[in-house]
């Protein structure tokens, strides 16, 4: 190695560690307080690291189950997993809940620049560490590092798995451990079920000819059979529901709907058409620039405000990318590229939601992959000398961005979404343990879990007071009830001919219980929590029984 | 044959031609002309008529100022001035502040950037063209069908075809209408029709394509023409549905 090449290696070196000081940063920074409150996927991640810390045992009081019964959704389990030495550690937090993404977060920096570095399609020098950075402080990739459930690790287990396939096709035994990584990644997040069992059998299809030769047989074996055996959990579950827990995300109705409307065609052609038109829609959105550059995700809990998956200059990079993608179509780089950029979208574009940013996660990889080979067409027709200004400007300029979509608004315009609020309301809880609380469930996202969290109920009394049928048929219960009761507390929806007689506290948010309605049962309220705009986000009442009864009796006043 | 198919399938054109016949016919004209490009056709009259496609593009919209906002947009705006922190950086004893609030929300240059990014993000997406905007059609738009959903590949595949003779009146029947339409936005009843002639074409050109790599094969030219019918009328059908 000459010095030039050298001196420029430990420079690439240098610049590496100082990204990831940077992408530490953004992915620890206030996590504990941004995103404001903990959403109910995480309080329910972390609910069960706890119980299963200290009880061996899951919510309803399954010993380590392979697929978690979350609100019936049946999660792969590795990231609760790994969460329980955490809590266990930080104790049950916001902050204990998100650490194991942001670390994947961190590590997921240097995979992205090995990746990109083993691929050799950048001709700038600058282009590597360029998009290197970009990558560690995309809005998607920021926003899912800080998120305290499954989809992050599901994604980086996956993202391991994709570099050392590549590198398998220049050094043939790391195939192994790429295969090994995919396997895991099945039981890092719902999409990676599917994907990283597709990803395996199209790379392997489209690389064929580098991998299957004599010299190869051994490692190709022993790839299949490591797969093979990490999957063997999965398949004892072959013959429940749990693969199927996300079969009502298919668009099955709006299939029927669409095709009711071709009256000219018999169903039988109507319906495959209508299907036909769904599909690609949905499909074509993950390559919108309009949904990846300009617009955020439409469920505000997956978005940062004003930030679409992202920064909007990129879309120049973009569209130069594709084209210059088009031109590698026939080395191995550009169709591994190819490969995930068309696969991944596939099982997403199944699903009703448009443009689930949650679920195209791992595209976050292809795309920016494309993005980087415009950014380098750009950066390598420019002198170093002006490249390296407009670099530092566009990366201060994506920066800014950030900070005011993430960090600045974000907190205050998305509390509520988060589950901002449930930790004052568990306070409140706590401080009256012998007053009851009746806590609407009409409008919300499940209640019980947040409070369990909030107040560390203890898993042992949880278990006992769940439905003991669950665990009894454990995989093969996905319907989700909202009604808990435990200690003094009931998650349901009001039920103003009856509630209003027992002597209770009755929660809800702004729209639960009116002015007029306070006035006309003669409740008298208790409690507001407000969100950081000083909005209300719980109201509580307490009831007044014996009024009532006098002024208006019921049967309900005599027991 | 592939133009007039591009051209007819389109329920874009209908559409065009039934609301105002005149700007239907001249932008079918204009499209032609694009297509076949003719030795007697100067390339400035070719842009000639382009500019006056734009006129007629920028007379039928309903143009809103870049740093207009509405109602909802001025309450979010009000809401966002005051929870930003205070910025200040204290150089040599001396305190320098900063108004991120007001650069941000308030600022003119920062709502006409936005509005123009959007403006933009609009009229660049494939799905405003192939889908209707479907799965993520806009409030407060008519949002109607232009081009069946099939003829996406056959515009990405023309697309890379055009790439390789790329000349300057391809590039200014792009550009300059998305630059248009980029400033004076969306409201327009009949969409943003200074693309149509550029989308068209580069349908044609990718459909074109597609056929002579299949020359030889009948069969697979039936079942494609059959296809495409169907495809006209299951849009049609959710067009006037």
């Amino acid at each position: 190695m000459n010095t030039r090449r050298f001196r420029w290696v430990i420079i690439e070196i240098l610049a590496l560690c100082l990204i990831v000081v940077f992408g530490t940063f953004f992915y620890l920074h206030d996590l504990a307080r941004v995103p404001p409150g903990v959403y109910v996927d995480e309080t329910v991640t972390g609910y069960n690291a706890y119980s299963l810390n200290l009880t061996r045992k899951d919510e309803y009081g399954k010993s380590f189950p392979v697929a978690l019964r979350f609100f019936g959704s049946y999660s792969p389990p590795v990231y609760t997993y790994i969460t329980i030495p955490l809590v266990r550690v930080f104790g049950l937090n916001a902050m204990a809940v998100r650490l194991a993404s942001s670390v994947c977060g961190i590590f997921g920096i240097i995979v992205f620049f090995l990746l990109l570095k083993s691929l050799r399609i950048t001709r700038s020098r600058i282009t590597l560490l360029t998009t290197t950075f970009l990558f560690a402080i995309t809005p998607w990739n920021v926003f899912f590092a800080r998120t305290g459930y499954e989809i992050y690790l599901g994604f980086f287990l996956f993202f391991v798995g994709v570099l050392f396939c590549w590198l398998s096709l220049s050094r043939k035994t790391y195939l192994l451990l790429g295969f090994i990584f995919l396997s895991l990644s099945t039981y890092g997040a719902h999409l990676e079920r599917y994907l990283s069992v597709f990803f395996a059998f199209s790379f392997l299809f489209l690389f064929r000819k580098n991998l299957f030769d004599r010299s190869n047989k051994i490692v190709l074996f022993a790839s299949a059979v490591a797969f093979g055996i990490i999957q063997i959990p999965n398949f004892t579950l072959l013959d429940t529901t749990v693969f199927f827990s996300k079969s009502a995300l298919f668009y099955s109705q709006q299939v029927i709907s669409q095709a009711e409307k071709i009256r000219f065609l018999p169903e039988i052609i109507a319906i495959p058409l209508s299907f036909l038109r769904e599909f690609f829609s949905q499909y074509v959105a993950y390559f919108s620039p309009r949904s990846l550059f300009f617009l955020p995700d439409p469920d505000p809990q997956r978005s940062i405000p004003d930030l679409a998956t992202f920064y909007p200059w990129m879309v120049g990079p973009w569209f130069l990318g594709l084209l210059k993608l088009w031109t590698l179509r026939k080395t191995n780089a550009g169709r591994f590229i190819f490969l995930l950029l068309f696969l991944i979208p596939f099982p997403v574009a199944l699903t009703k939601d448009p443009f689930s940013t949650q679920r195209a996660l791992p595209l976050l990889l292809p795309i920016s992959l494309v993005t980087t080979l415009g950014l380098d067409m750009v950066l390598q027709k420019i002198r170093l000398r002006f490249a390296f200004p407009l670099v530092v400007f566009l990366l201060v300029y994506s920066i800014v961005l950030l900070w005011r979509g993430y960090f600045v608004l974000l907190p205050h315009e998305r509390a509520r979404v988060w589950g901002y609020g449930f930790q004052q309301l568990a306070e409140v809880i706590k401080e009256n343990p012998d007053k009851k609380f009746l806590i609407d469930q009409s409008r919300t996202k499940p209640v019980y879990i947040e409070l369990a969290f909030f107040l560390a109920y203890p898993p042992a009394e949880f278990q006992q007071e769940v439905d003991q049928t669950i665990k009894e048929d454990y995989y093969n219960k996905p319907s989700f009830s909202s009604y808990y009761k435990f200690g003094n507390i009931e998650t349901r929806n009001i039920r103003w001919d009856e509630d209003i007689y027992k002597r209770q506290i009755l929660v809800g948010d702004e729209f639960a219980i009116s002015e007029q309605q306070a006035k006309e049962h003669f409740l008298t309220k208790v409690l507001e929590v407000n969100d950081l705009n000083g909005n209300p986000i719980f109201r509580g009442y307490e009831t007044n029984p014996e009024m009532k009864c006098k002024i208006s009796p019921s049967s309900l006043c005599t027991l | 044959m592939s133009f007039f198919l591009a051209l007819l399938l389109s329920p874009w054109t209908w559409r065009l031609v039934f609301e105002n016949a005149l700007i239907g016919i001249f932008v079918v004209v204009v499209s032609f002309l694009f297509y076949k490009k003719q030795k007697w056709l100067d390339g400035k009259i070719l842009l000639s008529l382009l500019v006056i496609l734009l006129v007629v593009q920028y007379k039928t919209t309903d143009k809103q100022p870049l740093s207009a906002l509405g109602d909802s947009q001025k309450f979010v705006q009000q809401q966002r001035l005051h929870i930003y922190p205070p910025t200040f950086y204290q150089v040599f004893g001396h305190y320098i502040w900063f108004y991120p609030a007001n650069w941000f929300e308030e600022s003119k240059f920062s709502i006409w950037v936005n509005r123009i990014q959007q403006n933009f993000s609009e009229v660049v997406d494939p799905g405003l063209y192939f889908f209707a905007n479907h799965p993520r059609q806009r409030v407060g738009f008519d949002e109607f069908e232009k081009f069946p959903y099939v003829f996406l590949p056959f515009f990405v595949f023309g697309i890379l075809k055009l790439e390789r003779r790329f000349c300057w009146q391809k590039g200014l029947f792009v550009l300059l209408p998305i630059f248009l339409v980029s400033f004076v936005g969306h409201r327009n009843q009949y969409g943003p029709i200074g693309l149509f002639p550029f989308i068209v074409v580069v349908c044609a050109t990718g459909m074109n394509a597609f056929v002579k790599r299949f020359a030889g094969r009948q069969s697979l030219k039936v079942l494609l023409l059959v296809f495409l019918s169907l495809v006209f009328l299951q849009v049609m059908s959710y067009e006037y549905s």
